[in-house]
């Protein structure tokens, strides 16, 4: 269905290629996983397939690109339309219309079709991903799955044969990030729909693939059985490195295949017990007292008392739109609760302002280039010494004890995911704030770019510096925190130590809880870690 | 290909929910603002201002364009405010009803004739007031309009040749809050820096990142619209293209000259209607060619019924009944000042525009409306209590 020959590209302002002579190809009806680092090619991989890169990101292109016979050397991408579908990370990006059953039939009005087929195939799409109940919605209501339901069905609606799905679930929490996965699926089994998607979270979409093609600058882009691939790959799902460590053959590839040898393992582990994480709390940091806050007349957060002592790190987890980012807001003063008191360190966030507020609580926002300002990242690091009043280098220390080998004149925006994240990190920390927040800082990092975040974390931990997460990455709080808090419709539901929550929530418990229940094992360093000790 | 079957196009009741048509809406509201723009009695005036905030309150739907008439409210407000701002400042001097008297500054002697202060007249002052009250009624007339037909189903309702221009304004439509949105964005991570979040500097600094970030998202839009087959065309001579422009062009300067020809900008009245007539001309058959150039396809179009022709109907009363008022009640003189006549027959006919609110059907919900939400989960916890 789709053939990549010889192909090799490089974008203008680069002298490298990020991708060399490419050879795939991909049978109808398959559903391809693509896995690679961040910057490693993977959208470039995507984009080429209905001819979005080169046409609108220029670069170089030498070789070919045909999807069912058709070229992108001679179509442009709107000549694709009934042939690949594209849908992106973040969809609002992308919608063209305001309701959902006008976007639905976008594509069809301007591929000309005509109006009684476009009525019958809306209503067919409609059913087929459960939007029905949405026709008449807005956009702009939709929630986080919801929203991503409907830019698949839009895209559907011109009987593509190819989807293709650049991280379709990474802003979506684990239970929504089910219902689109679930969707796709149905899709290839029922329709017979060719899917190429790229996915950092591999725990969320290895069970579903047939094919993994590894995208990685310094060898040879290729195709596999899942199995093989991550028989060797440095990426990959956490029930998989489990499968490594406890040495099970062959290597399970999903939770199911994982229970098969979790006996073994767990007789093996009898006597072990799980490292226990716990600073020893010399004060409280952050007291929240009945605080209570309104959106308009939607209430986003009811009756939250709350006690957080320094050196603990808390996962705050739930639904998209349960109140965590909200929850951060107020914590560091950017929004003032409608009724509540709530004191870090002592004093009210919002009566603390510029050097003051950045020297008691810093937060990375979700999109932590936000928080960046410079052309460059010298100049970051500068501008944030002369905000705090630190020594000069101090930040651009700490950056470089966060990541390693970024020049000091590269542009932020150029910057990896991971890269970005521990630039913003380095400017909060400048300012030694006892209290650090962290939205949703996992999003488009890659495996490796994680490990290195969840190593910084648990140091800043060791040295009592707090830290509140709101993440949708369960294995992330599986691995750094040492309490959880479930949120849900702006109330909590659930506070307690990470092993309590995390293994008795269904949707909520990482994969290595769910291999080993009813044993307590949360990630695989654990269980490294109490198999290296019983050697 | 099986055609749709025909029980979808179950005929419409009055009842059923739905959006009007557009440009029935529009038609509605022009029609109001012509009575306004004939008439000067503050009654008739506000009459038309409270028909058209009534059929807004019970007739518009819950997304974010229809809360645009807030700021025509707010507008309208401000141009009565500032037209008798305007007679105090730079008072004339007809009347005889002494209001109060300002201190008077002359002006040097090129400003000749301009005067500053002196004796404020309540006849100018009155007469200020009816001014400035039928611009602002006819503002509020395209308020409603605008609150009351969604911009996007106008699309669909504009000729194919003018798609471009309405899909682009459509997207700027969809663009402003994120604007908005994004320069809060970048203020807060400003804050989050010990930053000043306000003053001069601070808003200069918000400006190249929202700009940035309107830019990419400019691209991002662009690419997707591309890759969902926009601008798919059959091809057309190039001959034919340049055939439809001049018609445009030609079109377009007919039909301004003739408004302003009906305006009475020239002498003689019938050169206007003429060149009217064939500016329209010329523009439907330029429509009609580049029409002919595009290959799309409308997804249910807004259709003509019944209540559309209601709704218009209901406005026309008004229009004509004022064709048969006297000019003494529908421009009530300022000097010597007394009340406004009132012609019930005309004041009726203006109200019965009103009862498009009964004619036109509810439009649907297009978001889940936060109450019941919480009225569910309220239920659930005295059940749980």
């Amino acid at each position: 269905m789709i053939k990549f020959e010889n192909v090799t590209f490089k974008y203008s302002d680069t002298n490298f290629a990020i991708l060399e002579n490419v050879n795939l190809t991909i049978p109808a009806g398959e559903l391809v996983l693509v896995v690679g680092k961040t910057g490693s090619g993977k959208s470039t991989l995507l984009g080429l397939i209905n001819g979005l890169v080169p046409n609108f990101t220029g670069g170089d292109l030498t070789g070919d690109v045909s999807v069912n016979g058709r070229s992108i050397r001679e179509f442009p991408p709107r000549d694709f339309a009934d042939l690949v579908g594209v849908v992106r990370q973040d969809p609002r990006a992308s919608f063209v219309t305001d309701l959902v059953e006008d976007e639905l039939a976008y594509g069809m009005e301007q591929l000309g079709i005509a109006p009684s087929t476009m009525r019958r195939r809306v209503e067919e799409v409609l059913d087929l991903l459960g939007l029905a109940e949405l026709r008449n919605r807005s956009l702009a209501t939709l929630s986080g799955g919801q929203r991503q339901r409907v830019a698949i069905a839009s895209v559907l609606t011109t009987n593509p044969k190819v989807l293709v799905l650049d991280e379709p679930t990474s802003a979506l929490d684990p239970s929504a990030a089910e219902e689109v996965l679930a969707a796709i699926q149905r899709l290839v089994h029922d329709l017979g729909l060719t899917v190429v998607l790229a996915e950092h979270r591999l725990e969320r979409v290895v069970q579903y693939a047939d094919r993994v093609i590894v995208v990685d600058r310094e060898a040879e882009v290729y195709a596999d059985r899942p199995a093989q691939v991550f028989a060797s790959s440095l990426l990959a799902p956490p029930v998989v490195e489990l499968g490594r460590t406890a040495g099970w053959s062959p290597l399970p590839l999903t939770v199911r295949d994982a229970r098969k040898f979790a006996d073994e393992l767990r007789t093996r582990l009898e006597k072990s017990k799980p490292r226990i994480r716990v600073n020893v709390a010399t004060k409280t940091l952050v007291s929240v007292e009945n605080l209570n806050f309104n959106y308009g007349n939607l209430r986003a957060l009811r009756h939250i008392d709350l006690d957080i002592s320094d050196g603990e790190i808390v996962a705050l987890m739930g639904r998209n739109g349960s109140g965590k980012s909200t929850l951060l807001s107020q914590l560091v003063g950017l929004l003032e609760p409608t009724s509540g008191k709530i004191l870090v360190n002592g004093k009210n966030p919002l009566t603390l302002k510029g050097k003051s507020l950045i020297e008691s609580v810093g937060l990375v926002p979700q999109e932590p280039t936000d928080l960046l300002i410079a052309d460059s990242v010298i100049n970051e690091c500068i501008a944030s010494d002369s905000d705090s009043g630190a020594v000069p280098g101090t930040t651009f220390n700490i950056f470089e004890q966060l990541t390693t080998d970024v020049s000091e004149n590269s542009h932020p925006r150029d910057l990896s995911e991971g890269e970005k994240l521990s630039l913003a990190l380095a400017v909060v920390l400048a300012a030694k704030p006892p209290l650090i927040l962290l939205d949703e800082p996992t999003r488009g990092l890659d495996y490796a770019a994680k490990r290195q975040l969840v190593s910084s974390l648990q140091k800043l931990g060791k040295k009592n510096h707090t830290i509140i997460l709101a993440t949708h990455d369960v294995e992330l709080a599986a691995e750094v925190a040492t309490r959880v808090i479930l949120l849900a419709d702006g109330e909590i539901v659930t506070d307690g130590p990470v092993n309590e929550v995390l293994s008795s929530s269904p949707m909520f418990s990482p994969q290595v809880s769910k291999v080993m229940s009813p044993a307590n094992w949360l990630t695989v360093s654990d269980v490294a870690f109490a198999l290296e000790d019983l050697r | 290909m099986p055609s749709a079957p025909r029980r979808w196009h179950k005929p419409l009741s009055l009842t059923e929910q739905r959006f009007l048509h557009s440009g029935a809406w529009w038609l509605w509201a022009i029609l109001l603002a012509a009575m306004a723009a004939g008439t000067k009695n503050p009654i008739f005036l506000l009459s038309i201002i409270f028909v058209v905030l009534l059929v807004v309150r019970f007739r518009k739907s819950d997304a974010p364009w229809s809360k645009s008439i807030k700021g025509y409210l707010f507008a309208a407000g401000f141009v009565i405010i500032f037209r008798i701002l305007l007679v105090i400042i730079t008072p004339d001097i007809f009347g005889d009803t002494l209001l109060f008297t300002l201190p008077e500054i002359d002006l040097p002697s090129f400003f000749a004739g301009v005067k500053l202060g002196g004796e404020i007249k309540a006849n100018t002052v009155f007469f200020a007031f009816q001014e400035g009250l039928r611009l602002a009624t006819i503002l509020v007339c395209i308020g409603g309009a605008q609150s009351l037909a969604s911009p996007t189903r106008m699309l669909k309702s504009i000729p194919a040749a003018l798609y471009e221009v309405g899909l682009s304004i459509m997207v700027a439509l969809t663009f402003a809050p994120q604007l908005a949105f994004d320069a809060k964005r970048v203020r807060d991570a400003q804050y989050l820096r010990g930053r000043k979040t306000t003053g001069i500097p601070a808003l200069a600094k918000t400006f190249v990142p929202v700009l940035e970030g309107a830019m990419e998202r400019a691209l991002l839009l662009a690419s997707a619209m591309d890759s969902r087959g926009y601008g798919r065309r059959i091809h057309q001579s190039a001959f034919k293209r340049k055939l439809t422009n001049i018609f445009m062009l030609g079109g377009l300067l007919g039909i301004l000259l003739g408004l302003a020809g009906l305006l009475g900008v020239f002498s003689q009245s019938n050169i206007g209607l003429l060149t009217m007539i064939l500016g329209v001309a010329l523009s439907f058959f330029a429509l009609r060619f580049a029409g002919q150039n595009a290959s799309r396809t409308k997804y249910r179009p807004d259709k003509w019924h019944i209540p559309e022709v209601l709704v218009i109907t209901t406005a026309l009363f008004g229009l004509v009944a004022m064709r048969f008022t006297e000019n003494i009640v529908l421009n009530p003189l300022a000097s010597p000042l007394s009340f406004p006549q009132i012609n019930f027959i005309t004041l009726s006919s203006i109200w019965v525009s009103v009862l498009a609110i009964t004619f036109s059907p509810k439009p649907p919900l297009t978001s889940r409306p936060a109450t019941d939400l919480f009225k569910a989960s309220n239920q659930i916890n005295r059940q749980a209590a």
